[in-house]
């Protein structure tokens, strides 16, 4: 008995050996079913608010029961206790020696949790898509009923926040957790086990946000519009749950990155020498840490006025939906940059390596990041032009949102600064990149011309506007995300993306964008409302040619997936540096050990000394 | 929440130090965003007081009446009442913010005794222990307090509900997230306290201690603040 004991101390994990993603659904499901039940026993059944506190407590019990399940809540009862995790429990958790196992559990290691990060990012990005062909079916000609329209508005609101809350984390999930800390010279991140806590904690919000859809309509679209999100069905209540449970995790997830970058650089690794791409996450980290708590405010009195009669936005109590506004948008518009700014981290590094050029102007860039990040916080009344609210604002919101077009416009010209007279190779990567600089600039310079107010109460709330944050978030940042994809899977997995398919995903997906989206902007610009579940007959061809690009674009993703699912089973190896890059992450061997580096480098220069002497 | 002795790698005991110092000044200013929020909605609602109700309302106080109890006095020929609220006691408010500080500051002067002497260890333990105490104290009477708070059955067109004012609607965000404040607190200092008596947190192995205390300060900081703000600025 007591060598058994011994054996398992020198092993270490102890009750977390026992858990994973099984146990995890298990037990979220278990106390979900517990809450659900005595939610019915004891509260009143008479309340109007009855169902919506039934739903809630019922998905914090799934929460719990599911950061209970997969081992996210030992260390604080071991922390309690005073029982400290032993060196083996630390090198259990960091996943040494359990080969495929450990990506199915609560593992700290950050290149699992990477790994990790790239299939909830695909999981996420994948239901939207299929919701966004469900959406586009049913727009496919006048009148048609593919969905009814109660289904249809669940399907808006949960496709909006679905590929929102995938953006988020499709670059600065796996890449800075995979890739950042050894670019900046460190074994691991800076809070490990934290770490692992803000992957869970997002999938468990998974779950929620896709049953919202199966329990009750959302009407009011993924911006949650009060007071109509006072009279949604109970969907509602899971779908800011999951809101709730998912800055939480961002929360988490950027102070470890912030705390990654300031603190655990290697010697030489000065601020001055960071990649780019560090500098982009501890912006676009610092930017989530200022928004996203006004997201969860917002959901969080929502769910208030449904559960309790609060009249936070119900005018009727004293409440005021511009409050709702406010708050939304006060988180609404720096979250487009938390979106953006890692994907630009990422172009930025490919541009560098695949122009064989250094970065062009690195401290302009910096100086450009910093200044979106400032300005995204004093542009969010512009969401409100037609709002009636605060109208001699409307001036000075219009001019913040017309200079941020500077620093925009800076890092653009950094890109094509640091790729003029460049010495191009053309692979995978800088393709995606390439096509980041068309959509960017549509996206961009349609964003400058809704910024001004007399074209904004022509063109607010007409697919105009769609299109326009479209070309930003799918022909931007997910071009973006994929360039990323393409340049470090070879890190990742020792092996490259199939060219053949990834430069016919490629096509596919940028002829779909474009065919999807300016067909959209003639939508708007001819008066086509947005969240219509049918139209007119002069919407009619161009809305067929929007269904049909964005037939396009998921047929180029699936074409993408098909090329990752095979290339991480038997692409072409790739070695530890195949595209000759100068960061850190590619001086390291492939796989990279568990502790990255077996001694700790120290940096001389920076990472973009291409065509230098000696470099 | 590593400690030194059981961190990874072998790093310098000051680099982990300085790690975790950032993290919760970073957690703070997360977690001042979200006060700051809660902040702005409250006067934001009393600025814009929409329809006169920040303080007013038309209907029957509810508090501590089922729902049908409330519709069988309007069923019975009771007729609705406007109804202007009174604000919640600013004594028993200060009286929350004192139990508060008083908290943080019994913590801290436990943290002092710990970090001077070796016998400094079960000091700290009974500090801990107290400031754990205090916070459930805060706990027990914030709900008292949230208690106070008006509810009142309103008919509109063919249904009837339950509704708060606005101010009403804001003491009780306040309160509530007081409530998981205080909850997150008590959790450390009897862990702290826990640790301390096993041996884990020692004379020379505090650091701990001072992230829970700037977090404990900062707590302490914005009860005040919110107290000041919900007892001065209040009126219809």
């Amino acid at each position: 008995m007591d060598s058994t004991l011994e054996q398992h101390h020198k092993v270490g994990g102890g009750f977390l050996r026992r858990l994973n993603f099984g146990t995890a659904a298990v037990s979220g499901l278990a106390f979900g079913f517990v809450a659900w039940a005595l939610s019915h026993h004891f509260l009143d059944d008479a309340s109007q608010g009855f169902a919506d506190q039934v739903t809630v407590l019922t998905g914090c019990g799934w929460v719990v029961g599911f950061l209970f399940g997969i081992g996210a809540l030992t260390g604080l009862g071991k922390w309690f206790t005073g029982r400290d995790q032993s060196h083996a429990d630390e090198m259990y958790l960091a996943g040494k020696d359990l080969g495929r196992k450990r990506y199915f559990q609560y593992t700290t290691d950050h290149k699992v949790v990477g790994v990790q990060y790239i299939i909830a990012t695909m999981v996420l990005l994948g239901a939207g898509g299929i919701l966004a062909m469900g959406i586009r079916t049913n727009l496919l000609t006048p009148g048609n009923h593919f969905v009814n329209q109660q289904v249809y508005n669940g399907f808006l609101g949960v496709h909006g926040m679905l590929m929102i809350l995938g953006l988020i984390v499709a670059v600065a999930g796996p890449w800075a957790n995979f890739i950042l800390p050894i670019q900046v010279g460190a074994r691991d991140m800076a809070f490990p086990r934290l770490n692992a806590l803000s992957l869970w904690t997002l999938i468990a919000a998974i779950p929620l946000l896709l049953g919202s859809l199966a329990i009750g309509a959302m009407d009011m679209g993924w911006v949650t519009q009060g007071p109509i999100s006072d009279q949604a069905g109970i969907g509602f209540d899971l779908f800011a749950m999951s809101i709730i449970t998912f800055t939480i995790s961002t929360t988490v997830a950027g102070v470890n990155t912030i705390c990654t970058v300031l603190t655990m650089r290697t010697k030489g690794m000065t601020m001055e020498r960071l990649p780019i791409f560090a500098w982009a996450s501890i912006f676009a980290a610092g930017l989530g840490l200022y928004a996203f708590p006004f997201f969860l405010v917002v959901m969080a009195l929502n769910l208030a006025d449904r559960m309790v009669g609060t009249s936070f936005f119900v005018a009727s109590g004293g409440g005021t939906g511009w409050l709702q506004e406010n708050l939304f948008w006060l988180m609404g518009h720096p979250e487009v940059y938390v979106i953006l700014l890692p994907a630009v981290g990422a172009i930025l590094e490919i541009a560098s390596v695949f122009s064989r050029k250094p970065l062009f102007s690195y401290r302009t860039v910096i100086g450009g990041m910093a200044g979106l990040c400032g300005l995204s916080a004093l542009v969010w009344a512009h969401h409100m032009f037609t709002t009636g609210w605060a109208p001699t604002l409307g001036g000075p919101f219009m001019l913040t949102t017309e200079l941020i077009s500077i620093p925009t416009g800076v890092i653009f010209l950094v890109l094509l600064g640091t790729i003029w007279r460049g010495n191009i190779w053309m692979k995978m990567p800088m393709i995606w990149v390439f096509g980041f600089i068309v959509n960017f600039i549509v996206g961009g310079i349609t964003g400058i011309y809704l910024s001004d107010i007399p074209v904004d109460n022509q063109m607010h709330g007409t697919m105009f506007v769609v299109a326009h944050f479209h070309y930003v978030f799918v022909g931007s940042v997910l071009f973006g995300a994929i360039g990323a994809l393409f340049y470090w899977f070879p890190k990742v997995s020792g092996r490259f993306i199939d060219e053949t398919m990834g430069r016919i995903s490629f096509w596919l997906v940028f002829i779909g964008t474009h065919v999807t989206f300016i067909s959209m902007f003639v939508s708007g610009l001819r008066g086509m409302s947005r969240r219509y579940s049918s139209y007119a007959m002069i919407f009619e061809h161009t809305n067929f040619i929007t269904t049909i690009g964005a037939y396009l674009i998921m047929s180029g993703m699936l074409v993408l997936l098909g090329a990752v699912v095979t290339s991480w089973r038997s692409g072409e190896p790739s070695g530890p540096n195949p595209w000759g890059g100068k960061s850190l992450e590619w001086m390291v061997p492939t796989p990279v050990p568990l502790e990255n580096f077996e001694v700790l480098p120290v940096v001389t220069s920076d990472p973009y000394t291409y065509g230098e002497a000696k470099s | 929440m590593n400690d030194l002795k059981t961190t990874s790698h072998h790093e310098a005991p000051e680099l982990v130090d300085h790690r975790q110092r950032l993290g919760i000044w970073l957690f703070i200013a997360g977690d001042l965003i979200t006060t700051g929020a809660l902040m702005f909605t409250y006067l934001y609602l009393r600025a814009v007081n929409t329809n006169g109700n920040w303080m007013a309302i038309t209907g029957l106080p509810a508090n501590g009446r089922s729902a049908e109890e409330v519709q069988g006095v309007l069923d019975a020929g009771g007729s609705m009442q406007h109804i202007i609220e009174a604000p919640l006691s600013a004594g028993f408010a200060w009286i929350l913010a004192l139990v508060m500080v008083a908290s943080a500051a019994v913590f801290w002067f436990g943290e002092s005794r710990l970090r001077a002497d070796e016998a400094g260890r079960q000091a700290f333990v009974k500090f801990s222990t107290i400031a754990g105490l205090a916070v459930v104290a805060f706990i027990v009477l914030s709900i008292v307090q949230l208690r106070q708070v008006p509810q009142y059955w309103r008919v509109e067109h063919d249904s009837s509900l339950w509704i708060y004012t606005t101010y009403g609607s804001c003491m009780l965000a306040l309160g509530v997230s007081a409530v998981i404040h205080a909850l997150i607190l008590a959790f450390l200092a009897f862990g702290s306290a826990t640790r301390a008596a096993v041996g884990v947190i020692t004379h020379d192995r505090w650091f701990q201690v001072r992230l829970i205390r700037y977090f404990w300060v900062w707590v302490a900081f914005s009860t005040v603040l919110f107290t000041f703000v919900v007892t001065t600025l209040n009126a219809n």
